[in-house]
């Protein structure tokens, strides 16, 4: 019962797919190693308006040169695509009734919400007709082929890797490459400068995520945590288990002193959020401070690492 | 198919007096038994299902309720297709994403949706006749936290894709319900040892599901959790094909199984008395609920509630003393297509499926439960 | 019982001695008396003893609930949670995290309190359960079905609230974390009326055993009975609940071990249900504390690992008794 275009359009997808997965598995294992090579050699300059090919981790797929109704699945695709200049036409978001998130600000104003992450909506993407759709393989697989008989569909491999590639790889999909690195590398600077001004050389900073009690301790690959170290403070040594953060129980809460101590929370005037264990301690936690955990912590992406480098610049400002 | 007093009629498959029925020609593969409990038999004399009136007459209500559902369901949607387009993607004359649409992804959806909570009805309905009693559900092997672990333990360790989930989901619940079996089975498969064997494994499982997700960050958990509540989303055309085909031929098996399964409700030395093998019967109908239950979780996650309320739902509603399996699976079905219907184009934000049915079942259950003890 | 009460007295002293932080005993007897380091005394006083204390509050209230609860029913496998109670408490745990922004254990504790005893109370009417006729059967599946549609309704608030997902989830796993004082004083005489009501129907719960017409022959008012033994469930599983969350395994599990090795007498049972909660309740907890270094499991998590292989072990020596 199939029609016959779509029954050519999927055979066409598997043939690619199929030939083409090892390259692009073996592309995207490359990147991981190299860590900042150019994903695509194969993209086009942004002058040229032919389709391009993206590679991503269902193959290879033939993408518009300036797509102009984008749909994105993923947190961090929706922050790059902002921080680049390309409002989405629709977004899946995490929470539905709060939409897409605040500090985003008004250049994502006129994203519709098509679903959650974990749930999309593709009857209400297919209803915006986009032009390009990107999405995650680890969360949004099995909605692959319906997705890719609405638009061309790319898909970055895990939300898993370090942020910078996947910002990357959205930049290359959107045929905007360029632009992203000039905003890693403006993120970048902007790290020194932070260092340079407040001489955080030398100096320690733990992310803690109260947990009911039980105190996350965020490392150094984690998105804020490694927004630490790129301002230049050091994250005390521990076993990290080769994960983004450990947990830590509230007895052992004094694992957990540094010269700053940023506690994560969702009404940072809320001084109760603070946890008891840390209150009890307060003497060994000399410098307290209480972040927003919606760019801390889910807010993935330049727009989100720009928010907490505004926090820390504030709060180091209030400090000396 | 309902489970009254013991019909020898249908588990030896001879007629011990004989009406107008036996003729030297083949009997009508259609016939009405009259008596004091009028049933309609549909087959020949040695292989047939019987229906009691009451409960044919429910089926079919069902079962127009259902067309009216599907209909919806295929109509009704957040990409806009016109009716007459509708009609035209089942004729061929529509082409493109309109076609695609309805009948790539809603058509499969609705009809995994019937399906499903067709075989999830069936295998509660099972479980119930054969541990006889009514709060019995498939879990009692503990396969929904099973499979959850499975889905889990994939998720997280493996990084997979909707592949290894799936596969994951499969295998923990059925090697959940071996592993229940071989713990309970000592010496004999007694109902009180597997309930509590069955208790005890699924609250490890779930006690290890919980724990597993309070560690995994945020949105993994709510990934994780939208498929345990049991989801429709990922019912895409690839996976429904192969899942119906296992769903039909297990319900095949029960249904041609279903004499047995009304003696074994009334109790197994009854059954033996009958001529009833009642050890292997009792096996093949537990294999066929647990491979039905299995082959739904593994695509939709474990749906809740409709294994436990459609048999008794559907008990009730057509007045039978044991479990009308007919009947339960048209309930089944209807609970999960209305439910989906609902979670899709009633309520604002987007919820599974499974959260729907739990809230439906659960106040219907309720519902039935304060009338029947109103009329008492 | 004297062989309960040590084991008891054992496990209170490793509660207070063990910990994921590993304070030597010579410490932790300094700490106790006034003095010593002051992590030393940060974790005793601050972390465990208040754990103890709660540990000992939930498993006592559960494990009596859960002999009252199989008592009344006459089913082995009637748990506490049946009667809608947990339901209950994390529906309104869920609203008051949703929309009155609940952020603290001790918030949790008294929406969980409320939650739980309106539920019950709503099961008691729905299910008839002062009704002679209805039979408890039937209050045990008009729980079982709100408690489903409560769940779902809690489901449904959670997977559409990520930040209620994120604090349910800690909830939901059953934790004595950062159950001080505060969270544990003011549910406390609950939890003694409770005990005592149960105490007062002991007896009679013998003669009721046997079926309401034996008790009402023996001159046992079963109808008051019943309505004193399901107070006092509810009162005692509501009560743990929004002090620890659900911990579910705990009134299943510890009246079948304490029938099997101390015999059916109602008030042997629920006295040695009392011992055998704070027991298994407080064991589970110092386990969670070492289990998963550096972090630690919550104690509803342990509770099933650890009861989960005890029954199944004893389902499959003895012969399964009913009651």
């Amino acid at each position: 019962m199939r029609s016959a275009v779509s029954t050519v359009r999927s055979r066409v997808a598997v043939l690619a797919a199929v030939t083409a997965l090892g390259l692009g598995l073996s592309a995207c294992a490359a990147d991981a190693d190299a860590g900042t090579a150019d994903p695509t050699p194969s993209a086009s300059a942004d002058a040229s308006d032919a389709p391009r090919v993206v590679e991503h981790a269902r193959g290879e797929t033939e993408v518009p040169a300036h797509p102009q109704r984008v749909v994105v699945l993923e947190p961090v695709q929706l922050d790059t695509a902002v921080a680049l200049g390309v409002e989405p036409v629709g977004a899946a978001v995490l929470n539905e009734a709060l939409g897409v998130p605040a500090y985003l600000g008004d250049a994502a104003a006129d994203v519709q919400t098509v679903g959650t992450v974990q749930e999309p909506n593709v009857q209400k993407i297919a209803a915006l007709q986009p032009d390009l759709i990107i999405g995650t393989e680890s969360r949004h697989s099995a909605l692959y082929d319906q997705l890719s008989d609405v638009a061309p569909t790319v898909f970055m491999a895990t939300q898993t890797d370090p942020w910078q590639d996947n910002v990357r790889f959205t930049a290359t999909a959107l045929g905007d490459e360029s632009d992203a690195q000039k905003l890693l590398d403006a993120y970048d600077a902007r790290c020194k400068k932070i260092a340079d001004e407040f001489g955080t050389a030398g100096q320690t900073a733990q992310l803690i995520r109260p947990r009911d009690g039980i105190l996350t301790l965020y490392g150094p690959t984690s998105f804020a945590g490694s927004t630490l170290e790129c301002v230049g403070f050091t994250t005390p040594e521990r076993d990290w288990e080769n994960s983004i953060s450990v947990d830590v129980s509230p007895e052992n809460v004094l694992d957990a002193k540094a010269d700053h101590v940023f506690v994560t929370t969702t009404d940072v005037t809320d001084e109760s959020s603070v946890p008891e264990a840390v209150r009890a301690n307060a003497a060994a936690f000399p410098q307290l401070h209480l972040v927003d955990q919606a760019w801390w912590i889910t807010g993935v992406g330049p727009l989100g690492g720009q928010a907490v480098l505004d926090d820390i610049e504030k709060i180091l400002s209030a400090a000396s | 198919m309902t489970a009254t007093r013991p019909d020898v009629r249908d588990a030896a498959g001879t007629a011990p007096t004989a009406p107008a029925a036996a003729p030297a020609r083949r009997a009508a593969p259609v016939r009405l038994l009259r008596g004091p409990r009028p049933r309609v038999l549909v087959g020949t004399d040695r292989l047939h299902v019987g229906v009691g009136v009451r409960e044919g007459v429910l089926c079919l209500v069902l079962a127009a309720v259902l067309l009216v559902l599907a209909v919806v369901g295929l109509a009704v949607g957040d990409f806009p297709v016109p009716w007459p387009d509708v009609v035209g993607a089942f004729t061929g004359r529509t082409q493109g994403l309109a076609a695609t649409v309805v009948l790539e992804w809603r058509l499969p959806r609705v009809a995994a949706a019937v399906l499903f909570g067709a075989a999830l009805a069936v295998a509660g309905g099972v479980f119930q006749a054969v541990t006889r009693n009514p709060l019995a559900s498939p879990d009692v092997v503990g396969l929904s936290n099973g499979a959850f672990t499975g889905m889990l333990i994939a998720l997280v360790s493996l990084g997979g894709g909707w592949a290894s989930r799936t596969v994951g989901a499969l295998v923990g619940g059925v090697l959940t319900a071996v592993v229940v079996h071989l713990l309970a089975h000592r010496g004999g498969l007694q109902g009180f040892r597997l309930i509590v064997v069955g208790i005890g494994v699924s609250s490890m499982l779930g006690a290890f599901n919980t724990w597993v997700l309070l560690r995994a960050d945020l949105e993994t958990a709510l990934l994780a959790s939208a498929w345990g509540a049991g989801t429709l989303t990922t019912a895409t055309a690839e996976l429904v094909r192969p899942v119906a085909v296992c769903v039909v031929v297990l319900l095949a098996v029960v249904a041609t199984r279903a004499g047995a399964l009304a003696q074994l409700e009334l109790g197994e030395d009854v059954a033996a008395t009958t001529g009833v093998a009642a050890g292997r019967d009792r096996t093949v109908l537990l294999v066929a609920a647990v491979g039905l239950v299995s082959a739904v979780t593994a695509v939709a996650g474990p749906v809740a509630f409709v294994a436990l309320a459609a048999p008794q739902i559907a008990r009730r509603a057509a007045g039978s003393p044991g479990i009308p399996l007919a009947a339960s699976a048209g309930v089944g079905a209807v609970v999960l297509l209305g439910a989906d219907l609902v979670a899709q184009h009633v309520l604002p934000l987007t919820v599974p499926v499974g959260v729907v049915t739990v809230v439906i079942g659960g106040a219907y259950l309720l519902w039935l439960l304060l009338r029947e003890a109103r009329t008492r | 019982m004297v062989g309960a009460l040590a084991v008891l007295l054992g496990v209170v002293a490793l509660s207070v001695l063990v910990g994921a932080n590993p304070v030597p005993p010579g410490d932790v007897l300094d700490a106790l008396l006034g003095r010593g380091t002051d992590t030393a005394r940060f974790v005793v006083w601050d972390q465990r003893l208040p754990r103890t204390l709660a540990g000992l509050v939930v498993g006592g209230a559960l494990g009596v609930a859960g002999a009252l609860m199989q008592a009344f029913t006459r089913n082995p496998l009637a748990d506490p949670g049946l009667l809608g109670v947990n339901a209950g408490a994390a529906f309104a745990v869920a609203l008051g995290i949703t929309f009155l922004g609940v952020t603290m254990p001790a918030g949790y504790m008294w929406l969980a309190c409320l939650g739980a005893l309106v539920v019950a109370v709503g099961v008691h009417v729905l299910g008839g359960a002062a009704d002679l006729r209805a039979s408890p059967a039937r209050l045990v599946v008009t729980g079982v079905a709100v408690g489903a549609v409560l769940a779902g309704l809690t489901s449904g608030l959670t997977l559409t609230h990520p930040d209620t997902f994120d604090r349910m989830r800690g909830w939901a796993a059953g934790s004595l974390l950062e159950r001080g004082p505060q969270v544990v004083l003011p549910v406390l005489p609950l939890i003694v009326l409770g005990l005592l009501v149960a105490a007062l129907t002991a007896r009679s719960l013998n003669a009721v055993a046997l079926g309401p017409d034996v008790a009402q022959a023996q001159g046992v008012d079963v109808r008051r009975t019943r309505v004193l033994v399901l107070a006092a469930v509810t009162v005692l599983a509501g009560g743990a609940t929004a002090i620890a969350g659900p911990v579910a395994f705990v009134g299943l599990m510890v009246p079948h071990v304490v029938r099997w090795t101390l015999g059916t007498d109602q008030r042997r049972v629920l006295a040695g249900s009392l011992l055998g909660g704070c027991v298994l309740v407080v064991a589970s907890d110092v386990v969670g504390r070492v289990a998963v270094p550096p972090g630690e499991m919550p104690v509803g998590v342990v509770t099933a690992f650890v009861g989960a292989p005890v029954m199944i072990a004893l389902a499959r020596r003895r012969r399964a008794t009913a009651l």
